[in-house]
C-alpha cells in the first residue's frame, strides 16, 4: 500500500511497499517519528538540541547519535571538508547526513519484512527497488529548479539510491564551509545516484557546497553518477550517468 | 576580496529590488506552468532553448496585479542583465491583458547545441545540455527550486517596465 504524510520531519514522505501490510508502512513511519525526535533541531526536547545546548555529556549519547557522529567525520574526510555537520555558529546539524541515513535503515527495515519492492521517498531522497503496482520499474523524476511544477528528467534508478542537493524550497541556502558566509549561487540542483540513498545523500549535500566543480567529484569517485545544473540552466552530467535516463 | 565585494552589493542589490517588490505588492510566480520551449536569437550570440514560464492565470496564481500603481501595460520587456557573479541573468516577460504570461529565461553564454563536451584542465570531459522539459508519469520527484537574487533583480527590472505609472 501507499501512504503520503506530510506531518513527519517537516517533509513530505511517501511510503509505497506494493504488497505491504498497513502495519509494515505504519512501523516505517514510527521509524521516521522516532527518527525526527531525536535529531531534530527544530525540537527543543531532541537530543540533537540537548547535545547543542551542553545538556548531555558524550558517553550519555545514544547509539544513533554516536554512529551518525561518527560517519559524519568520516564523511567529512572523504570530501575534503566540504560535508561538515558544524554550522558557522558552532552548533550541530546532522540533517544533511540523517535523512540518508533514515532512507536507508528504513529500507533495510522493509527487507526484514520480507519485501522486495519498495519505494520511500522523504522530500525527493530516494529509495526504491523492485517495481510498482504494475509491474513497472519504479521512476523518478528530476524536478526543473527554475519551475517546481516541470521536470526535466526522467529516471530509471533500477534500485540505487537517487538524491538531489539544491536551494531548498523554503529558500535556506548550502554554505560553502570552507567559506563561511559565501552564498552559493553556480550551481541550481544537483543530482546524485548512488549505490543506495545514504551514499547518494551525503555526496549530495557535499559536492553541492563544491560548486561547479561538484559533479567533477561525483566523476572521480567510484559508484556514483550526478546530474548538475547551473543558474543558465545548463546541466552538465557524469560520465555514466545517462544509463538511468529513460 | 573582490568576490566578497561583490556578494555583499549583490545582497544590497537583492534587498533593495526585494523591498521595491515587495512594494509592488508582486509575488514572484512560484508555480508556473511550463510550456514549450522557444528559441531567442539575440543579436549575434546564438542563444540555446532557455527555460520558458507561463503562467495562466489559475487558482494558485501568485502574480498579482500592484493595488497602488495599476495593472502591467501590455507588451514584452526584457530586464536588466543583472550580475551573478558567475555571469549575468536576464529574463524577458510578456505582459498581455494586465498580467504577466510568461517569464523567458536568457541565456547568454555560447552553448548553441543541445549537447556538447567540455574540456577542462581540471575538470574531466563531461556531458552538457540545455535542460529539456519532460512529460511522463513517474513514482516521484527528486529535485530543489531556484531563486537566485540576480534572477529577481532581471524580473523586478522588466516588471517595472511593464508597469504603467
Amino acid at each position: 500500500m501507499q501512504i503520503v504524510r506530510d506531518d513527519i520531519m517537516g517533509m513530505p514522505i511517501t511510503i509505497d511497499i506494493p504488497a505491504g501490510t498497513k502495519e509494515a508502512v505504519g512501523e516505517v513511519l514510527d521509524y521516521f517519528v522516532a527518527i525526527d525526535n531525536r535529531f531534530s533541531t527544530y525540537k527543543n526536547e531532541s537530543e540533537i538540541s540537548k547535545i547543542n545546548r551542553n545538556e548531555i555529556s558524550e558517553d550519555e549519547y545514544s547509539n544513533d547519535m554516536k554512529k551518525i557522529f561518527m560517519l559524519a567525520k568520516q564523511t567529512t574526510k572523504e570530501t575534503n571538508g566540504y560535508f561538515s555537520i558544524i554550522k558557522s555558529d558552532n552548533t550541530i546539524d546532522p540533517s544533511g547526513l540523517v535523512k540518508g541515513w533514515a532512507i536507508h535503515k528504513a529500507a533495510k527495515l522493509v527487507e526484514s519484512f520480507g519485501y522486495k519492492d519498495y519505494f520511500i521517498d522523504i522530500a525527493g531522497d530516494i529509495q526504491s527497488k523492485g517495481v510498482d503496482t504494475e509491474g513497472k520499474e519504479w521512476t523518478i523524476g528530476i524536478r526543473n529548479p527554475f519551475d517546481t511544477t516541470t521536470m526535466v528528467k526522467v529516471l530509471a534508478p533500477h534500485g540505487k539510491g537517487v538524491a538531489t542537493s539544491g536551494t531548498s524550497v523554503r529558500g535556506q541556502h548550502i554554505y560553502n564551509p570552507h567559506k563561511y558566509g559565501s552564498i552559493l549561487d553556480d550551481v541550481v540542483s544537483l543530482t546524485v545516484i548512488g549505490p543506495n540513498i545514504y551514499e547518494a545523500d551525503r555526496f549530495a549535500t557535499a559536492a553541492f557546497a563544491m560548486g561547479k566543480s561538484g559533479v567533477a567529484f561525483i566523476e572521480k569517485t567510484e559508484g556514483l553518477e550526478g546530474y548538475q545544473i547551473d543558474p543558465k540552466g545548463i546541466a552538465t552530467m557524469t560520465s555514466r550517468f545517462e544509463q538511468f535516463v529513460i | 576580496m573582490l568576490l566578497i565585494k561583490k556578494i555583499f552589493l549583490s545582497l544590497i542589490i537583492f534587498v533593495a529590488s526585494l523591498e521595491y517588490v515587495w512594494y509592488q505588492n508582486i509575488t514572484i510566480p512560484t508555480s508556473p506552468m511550463l510550456t514549450t520551449s522557444e528559441k531567442v536569437v539575440q543579436t549575434k550570440k546564438v542563444v540555446t532553448t532557455p527555460a520558458v514560464f507561463t503562467m495562466a492565470p489559475t487558482k494558485h496564481t501568485t502574480v498579482t496585479a500592484p493595488r497602488k500603481r495599476g495593472r502591467y501595460k501590455n507588451g514584452t520587456y526584457t530586464g536588466i542583465a543583472a550580475d551573478a557573479y558567475y555571469g549575468n541573468v536576464q529574463v524577458k516577460v510578456k505582459v498581455r491583458g494586465g498580467k504577466l504570461t510568461s517569464v523567458i529565461f536568457l541565456q547568454q553564454s555560447g552553448n548553441d547545441s543541445t549537447s556538447r563536451y567540455i574540456n577542462g584542465i581540471a575538470m574531466p570531459q563531461l556531458k552538457q545540455e540545455a535542460i529539456q522539459i519532460q512529460s511522463a508519469k513517474v513514482s516521484g520527484v527528486s529535485g530543489a527550486s531556484y531563486t537566485s537574487a540576480a534572477f529577481r533583480k532581471s524580473l523586478a527590472n522588466a516588471l517595472k517596465q511593464a508597469n504603467n505609472i
